[in-house]
């Protein structure tokens, strides 16, 4: 009984490899994206993909934007021994940096149409974050432009998309 | 010496119950981010939820507006505590489906394989406490998340294993060294990740383990083994990466994997 359970515990494994080897095609359907806590996958860190980084530049009044100088929009915070339990902004920046690469993924279905793409959720999340660290850059009261930019983690220099120009 | 069915399944409840707690806490902790000027502003992912069916739209419009998120996440950590305290399984469908609508209001999870991992556990649990922990349902929900658990660690492992840079161990040094996870600068920098031979054998060490996993079922002395292996691991990936959310999903499931193993032992 034992080697008939042996056999069918390797059957099932064989199964599940073989599952695992087949290629995978994305379901682009919206719909099963909301409900995706449903699907799990179970692929954690399986392969090197692009991690793109997200910068932004800001100009007030008076000030042109090709001057001003590109900053990193999001920084991976500072945990402690607490964070074992407790780790809300480590969790919000991992949220954030999702967002930041479910836009990269959009860029590349549209084909990187940039009339198409900045009127996405995504756009507009990221462009509301960029706006959030914006904000709390200027005085109070004043006014602004702000790009913001997406570019390779080990080359920052090399640019995969730059925004439209927004007003804060 | 068997667990009893009840046992392990009051401390499934018990430890989904602290996962449920600590996640809801973290979002009450940053909740102004789903406020109305917040990044996930429910002006503009309402876009998204009219890909939905209707009903499940109306739900979306009715219970993720940001007041009620916030009574929502309140009203998470209050059952939360009062299953953890006092084991009242009647909160589970409730926290099953505010689960699903704080994944919805995050466009899909907030957390990725945590929550993916916690909904599979309220879904199975919440089954058995509907039924009023008949024996049936019961079994029936433990061995379902004792199957998952299994898989997550399996599939895991089995598609690192189909890739290059795993085999040869760049991508362990890769994730730890030049990933946008917050991996502490010291480590970040560390001179070992240019060490070859540590980084293949570290790598190797992990695809083991998780896709040798299955083997927990051999026996209860095998299962508690890969758990403690599981728990470290988990650890090892909170002070590293900081994911800590995944350490009490996946306890929630263990005690769901030692009677898996308990039930195959006494099949043979």
């Amino acid at each position: 009984m034992l080697i008939s359970n042996m056999g069918m515990v390797l059957a099932c494994a064989a199964v599940l490899a073989l599952l695992v080897l087949l290629p995978r095609r994305d379901v682009p359907a919206p719909a099963v994206t909301l409900l995706r806590c449903f699907f799990p996958a179970w692929r954690f860190f399986e392969e090197i993909a692009r991690s793109p980084v997200l910068s932004h530049r800001l100009a007030t009044s008076g000030q042109g934007l090709d001057a001003a100088d590109w900053v990193v929009s999001l920084a991976a915070p500072r945990r402690g021994l607490s964070s074992l339990w407790l780790n809300a902004p480590g969790n919000l920046y991992l949220a954030y940096q999702s967002l930041v690469e479910r836009l990269l993924t959009e860029l590349d279905e549209s084909g990187q149409n940039p009339a198409a793409i900045a009127q996405t959720v995504s756009y507009r999340l990221v462009q509301g974050l960029v706006a959030e660290r914006v904000r709390n850059a200027l005085p109070l009261g004043a006014a602004g432009q702000f790009q913001f930019r997406l570019s390779e983690s080990s080359d920052p220099t090399a640019t995969l998309f730059v925004s439209e120009i927004h007003t804060v | 010496m068997p667990w009893s069915l009840s046992l392990l399944s009051l401390a499934t409840e018990r430890l989904i119950a602290l996962a449920v707690l600590l996640q809801s806490l973290e979002l009450w902790q940053i909740r102004s981010a789903c406020a109305d000027t917040g990044v996930w502003r429910f002006s503009e992912l309402r876009r998204e939820y009219r890909e939905l069916a209707a009903p499940l739209r109306w739900l979306c419009e009715l219970l993720l507006p940001y007041r009620v998120y916030a009574m929502l996440l309140v009203s998470r950590v209050a059952c939360a505590a009062v299953l953890l305290l006092w084991g009242a399984s009647a909160v589970l469908p409730f926290l099953c489906l505010s689960q699903w609508l704080i994944c919805m209001r995050f466009r899909g999870t907030f957390n990725g394989g945590s929550d993916a991992m916690s909904m599979v556990v309220l879904c199975a649990t919440s089954l058995s406490a509907c039924t009023g922990h008949a024996a049936l349902t019961t079994r029936f929900a433990l061995v379902y998340i004792a199957v998952q658990v299994t898989l997550s660690y399996l599939i895991a492992g089995l598609s690192k294993l189909t890739h290059a840079e795993w085999r040869d161990g760049s991508a362990l040094a890769h994730f730890i060294s030049a990933s946008p996870y917050a991996v502490p600068p010291w480590l970040a920098r560390s001179k070992w990740l240019e060490n070859r031979h540590l980084c293949r054998g570290l790598a190797w060490g992990v695809m083991a383990f998780e896709s040798l996993f299955p083997c927990a079922w051999l026996s209860p002395q095998v299962c508690l083994a890969f758990i403690a292996l599981g728990l470290c691991f988990h650890l090892a990936n909170t002070a590293v990466f900081g994911l800590n959310r995944f350490v009490f999903a996946w306890a929630a499931g263990y005690p769901a994997l030692v009677y898996g193993s308990q039930m195959v032992e006494a099949l043979r």
